[in-house]
């Protein structure tokens, strides 16, 4: 796996980097080599934003296929030179198992905030994938919006090694970071009860404080609704968008869960459309 | 009119001061590394320290629309502690090349003892290494002994003066500190070191050529607004539009241009605040409704 990896990253490097770039790189890992905790190595990390400095372009979409067919659940979309860059390096370095999680540790701790997304973006391509599983669980108690995403965005990871306790937070955080929650891996996949009470009670909270309910939980509470949810939903009309209500009528009509009272008050439903596609076509939820 | 704060430590204020500096022109702001009034007794508080200023607080600057740089370095205060200082200068690499780490600083004196001296120039060489501006904070005690001091290592040790801010002067040092060509700064504190009014005289006869003007407004009686308020004043005065200009913001950015990390690009393009990068609940707003220009 870890060839493939490099492979693709290298490439990408090849055909995007500035002239000069690669060479500094190689120079740097083969320095790197000596001593796995040596200042080189810190330095590299940090300096290669430096001489990458400008070159924000994103990933082509004939790298996003690659990715995809290295790593299932994997998309480089948002993914800069730099991140393909600090990959290529760590993936680069030989050291034991213990000497690179410790490099890891040290990385982590004295990271700037593009640091953190790129060690983020990268957790699911580096080794010992379950020994990082708390580093995971540490990135998604950030307050920094683009670090949370970086673990929880785009990456197989969340969805194969978070327990379930783990992942549910993610998911509420997702909604209490008013994040979509469509750029997470199979985000209704692990879907459960506990979650849907922490999501029930989550809009109990949004509705006393007179916020909206994003639409998108009820995605998520689809499986679980009951009877006692209609004081949910209709407290959550008042404040419902158009798309929010569209959404609704569309999910109390495929579930056959529709109280007249309750219909009243939504837009009539177009039968030919499914939820599926209202939330392809409503927002960046797939 | 912009300004640039080019020393202020942002860890210590508010999100009132943000907002306040934002609305009155502040686009950008330095907060160098120094101490935090509580000595540190251990390196897990530096590297902390270090990784928050260009970690959270960089986050938390640009939700107000300002640009937050840093510069890195251990303070003249706990160069006292040798074995810690020992410690920090091994942890100064890991942070001096980072993105937006415009400058080694503030480093420097303040009892003016040995081991004050021995940190001071290892990391002036430290800059020299990664070509990076330094800002040399000048004692409150021996103020002008000190600051020749300062200026008199920096050539023992061949510091180019176009790499050096020699801060915190004042109407005793102001002349030599400019005839050696050093940039040549004024921190503006509401009861002690410069005020408002003496700033005003200085630029009436020195002129603006290398003088920045900073709050370095930190944890004490101090006003992040200082850099804006002094500029009004200049304009009351009579002080022409260039001199107010250059001395609240051109030269600012000038020597840290040098870092290579510093741009009027990053806040006359990316300066639109969005504070939907943030979320309601337990961030920096709290609750309110964010702003996206």
């Amino acid at each position: 796996m870890i060839p493939e990896l490099k492979h693709l990253l290298l490439s990408t490097l090849e055909s995007n980097s500035p002239e000069g770039f690669l060479q500094w790189l190689d120079d740097k890992i083969a320095k790197s080599q000596t001593e796995a905790q040596s200042a080189v190595v810190f330095s590299t990390f940090s300096l290669i934003a430096r001489k990458l400095k400008g070159r924000n372009e994103k990933s082509s979409e004939e790298i996003i296929i690659k990715a995809q067919q290295c790593i299932e659940g994997w998309c480089p979309c948002e993914w800069t030179l730099v991140d393909f860059a600090r990959g290529y390096f760590l993936l680069s370095l030989k050291c034991t198992k213990e000497d690179f999680l410790n490099l890891l540790d040290k990385l982590f701790a004295s990271a700037d905030m593009n640091e953190s997304i790129s060690l983020y973006r990268l957790l699911i391509l580096l080794p010992y994938h379950e020994e990082l599983i708390n580093r995971a669980e540490e990135g998604l108690r950030t307050n920094i919006l683009p670090i949370f995403q970086a673990v929880a965005y785009h990456s197989p990871f969340p969805y194969l090694y978070l327990s379930e306790a783990s992942w549910n937070q993610m998911i509420l955080k997702s909604f209490f970071m008013e994040s979509h929650i469509g750029p997470i891996y199979k985000w209704e996949a692990r879907n459960n009860h506990i979650l849907s009470q922490l999501l029930e009670d989550y809009c109990k909270e949004r509705l006393a404080a007179s916020r909206a309910v994003p639409f998108e939980i009820w995605a998520l509470l689809e499986a679980y609704l009951h009877v006692s949810h209609y004081d949910v939903i209709t407290r959550s009309l008042v404040q419902a968008s158009d798309q929010a209500k569209t959404f609704l009528a569309l999910l109390l009509h495929e579930k056959n869960f529709c109280p007249n009272e309750l219909l009243a008050q939504l837009p009539p439903v177009q039968t030919s459309q499914s939820i599926r596609d209202f939330l392809k076509d409503n927002h960046e939820i797939y | 009119m912009k300004y640039i704060d080019s020393h202020v430590h942002m860890s210590s204020r508010t999100t009132d001061d943000y907002e306040a500096m934002a609305s009155e022109g502040v686009v950008a702001v330095v907060e160098p590394a120094f101490w935090l009034g509580q000595p540190r007794t251990n390196i897990g508080s530096f590297l902390d320290y270090f990784s928050s200023l260009v970690g959270w607080e960089r986050f938390r600057a640009s939700q107000f629309g300002i640009q937050h740089y840093c510069a890195i370095g251990l303070d003249s205060k706990e160069s006292n502690n040798e074995k810690l200082a020992d410690e920090v200068m091994e942890l100064i690499p890991r942070f001096a090349c980072k993105e937006g780490v415009v400058a080694i600083g503030e480093i420097g004196f303040d009892d003016m003892s040995q081991s004050e001296e021995k940190y001071y120039i290892q990391q002036l060489l430290l800059a020299k290494e990664y070509e990076l501006p330094v800002i040399v904070h000048t004692p409150h005690r021996n103020k002008k002994q000190g600051t020749i001091r300062s200026m008199d290592i920096c050539a023992d040790y061949g510091l180019d003066p176009k790499m050096v801010i020699i801060d915190h002067n004042n109407e005793e040092t102001v002349k030599e500190v400019l005839d050696r060509g050093y940039w040549t700064g004024f921190t503006l504190y509401p009861k002690t070191k410069m005020g408002n009014e003496r700033m005003v005289a200085i630029v009436e006869e020195y002129g603006s050529e290398r003088i920045i003007i900073n709050s370095s407004a930190d944890w004490g009686v101090s006003d992040p607004l200082a850099v804006p308020k002094t500029a009004s004043l200049m304009k009351k005065r009579g002080i022409s539009e260039k001199q107010i200009h250059e001395t609240c913001y051109q030269n600012a950015l000038d020597i840290y241009l040098k870092s290579g990390q510093i741009s009027e690009n990053d806040w006359n393009k990316a300066n639109k605040r969005d504070q939907s990068q943030l979320f309601s609940g337990n961030s920096v707003l709290r609750g309110q409704e964010p702003i996206i220009q």
